[in-house]
C-alpha cells in the first residue's frame, strides 16, 4: 500500500491494496471510490455539540436531518445514495441541533450534484488515515452485500465532518469528532450494516 | 403499487408516472410546476415544495409531450394534454445573486418557452392573454408590475455548485462545491424550524 495517489494538488484517491483493488472492480463499487482533497479551514462551520452518543448508537433517525431525503430518486444506484445520506445524518449527532436545517439543505446540494451525474463529494485528505482503516474493515466484514452501501455510508459521515471545527480536538468525553466518526463507521463496518 | 427501489417506499402508478415525469422534466431543463399553482424552476423549490405536500408531487412541464408519451409507453396512462405553461425567468439587474418568474400564464396555449427565450415569453404571454387562447381567468402580469408572484432564489450557492458539479473532478471544482456548502451551513442553521 502507497500513499496517496495522484502528484497532483487535486483529487486523490484513497490507496488500496492489491486485494482491495480487485475488490472495487469485481464487484463494481469503482463509483464509490473514496476521493480526497485538501480543503483550507474556511469550509468548517459546523460546531461540534458539548456531548456526542455512544457510537454504536447512532441512527440517522436521531437527528431530524434526513427525512424526506431517502424519497430523491436513486438515479445513480452504484452510489448508494441513501446510505450516504444516512451516514451524514449519523455523524451529525457530535453537531450542535441549530445546524441540522443547513445539514440538510447541504444535502440536498450534494443531491443535486449526484442528481446531475456527477460523483460523491471528496472528503478532507486529512481524514484519509481513518478512513483507510475504515474501507479496511468494511472490505473484511465479509459481508459482500454490506460493501456499497458502507462505501458510501462511510463517505457521508467523514463528508459531514469535513465541515466540523476543530475536527480532530477532543471534547468533554475525550474524544474527537474524527475519533467519534471512525469509530462510529468502524463499528458497523464491522458488524456488517447500515444502521436504520 | 410500484416498487421505487428506495427503502420503505412504494408509489401508486400514478405518483410513480408524476415522478418518472417530473425526473423526464428535470433532465430536460425545462421548467416544472409542483403542487397546485406552483411554478418553480430550481430543483432546491422543488424539494422543499415536495417537503410540504408530504411525498405527493403534482407535475407541470413544458415540451411535454415526450413525457406523455412516457407514460403511456411505460404505464398505458393517458395523461390529459399538460397544461402549457409559459415561464421565463431574467436576471435583476444589480441582483445577479437572483433570479424572479417574469411572466405566468394558466391554461395558455401558447408555445411552451424556455428561459432561453425570455424576451419572447412576454410577447407570446400577453398574446397569449390577449387572444383569448390563455383561457378564461388568465392573466398576463408584464415583468414592471410590482405584483408579480416573485420567487426570489438564492442563487449564488447554487451557481458554485453547479460550477463545482461542472468540472468534477477537478481541485478547483471541489473548493468551490465545498465553499457552497459551507455557506449553506454557516447561513442557514437555525433559518427555518424543522
Amino acid at each position: 500500500m502507497g500513499g496517496l495517489t495522484g502528484s497532483g494538488p487535486i483529487i486523490s484517491a484513497l490507496p488500496e491494496t492489491d486485494d482491495q483493488k480487485l475488490t472495487y472492480e469485481a464487484y463494481e463499487l469503482g463509483g464509490l471510490r473514496p476521493k480526497v482533497h485538501k480543503y483550507g479551514d474556511e469550509v468548517r462551520v459546523l460546531e461540534a455539540a458539548r456531548r456526542f452518543p455512544a457510537p454504536a448508537e447512532a441512527s440517522p433517525s436521531a437527528p431530524e436531518v434526513v427525512s424526506f431525503m431517502f424519497e430523491i430518486p436513486g438515479v445513480v444506484p452504484e452510489i448508494s445514495w441513501e446510505d450516504f445520506v444516512k451516514g451524514a445524518a449519523c455523524a451529525s449527532a457530535i453537531v450542535r441541533p441549530e445546524f441540522y436545517p443547513g445539514i440538510k439543505e447541504a444535502l440536498g446540494k450534494v443531491a443535486e450534484r449526484v442528481i446531475a451525474g456527477g460523483q460523491l463529494p471528496a472528503i478532507d485528505v486529512s481524514f484519509a488515515p481513518e478512513m483507510i482503516e475504515c474501507q479496511t474493515k468494511i472490505f473484511q466484514n465479509g459481508e459482500a452485500s454490506s460493501w456499497r452501501p458502507l462505501l458510501s455510508f462511510m463517505q457521508g459521515a467523514f463528508w459531514l465532518l469535513t465541515f466540523v471545527k476543530d475536527p480532530k480536538r477532543k471534547k468533554s468525553a475525550g474524544i474527537s469528532p474524527l475519533a467519534w466518526t471512525e469509530e462510529m463507521v468502524g463499528t458497523f463496518s464491522q458488524l456488517a450494516y447500515v444502521p436504520r | 403499487m410500484v416498487e421505487t427501489g428506495l427503502e420503505g417506499m412504494q408509489m401508486s402508478p400514478e405518483e410513480w408516472a408524476e415522478f418518472q415525469a417530473f425526473k423526464a422534466a428535470k433532465a430536460s431543463g425545462a421548467p416544472v410546476r409542483v403542487g397546485p399553482d406552483k411554478l418553480v424552476g430550481k430543483w432546491t423549490d422543488m424539494k422543499k415544495e415536495f417537503d410540504r405536500l408530504n411525498g405527493r408531487i403534482g407535475v407541470l412541464v413544458a415540451e411535454a409531450d415526450e413525457v406523455r408519451t412516457e407514460l403511456y409507453n411505460e404505464f398505458g396512462i393517458t395523461v390529459p394534454p399538460l397544461k402549457p405553461v409559459v415561464s421565463a425567468r431574467e436576471s435583476v439587474p444589480g441582483q445577479a445573486e437572483q433570479q424572479q418568474p417574469i411572466a405566468r400564464v394558466a391554461n395558455a396555449t401558447a408555445p411552451i418557452t424556455s428561459e432561453r427565450d425570455v424576451p419572447d415569453a412576454h410577447a407570446i404571454a400577453a398574446e397569449a392573454v390577449a387572444e383569448g387562447a390563455a383561457g378564461p381567468g388568465s392573466t398576463y402580469v408584464p415583468p414592471a408590475q410590482k405584483s408579480v408572484e416573485v420567487e426570489p432564489i438564492q442563487t449564488t450557492t447554487v451557481e458554485q455548485i453547479r460550477k463545482g458539479a461542472a468540472v468534477s473532478g477537478g481541485g478547483g471544482g471541489e473548493d468551490a462545491f465545498a465553499a457552497g456548502i459551507a455557506n449553506v451551513l454557516g447561513t442557514l442553521r437555525g433559518a427555518f424550524p424543522n
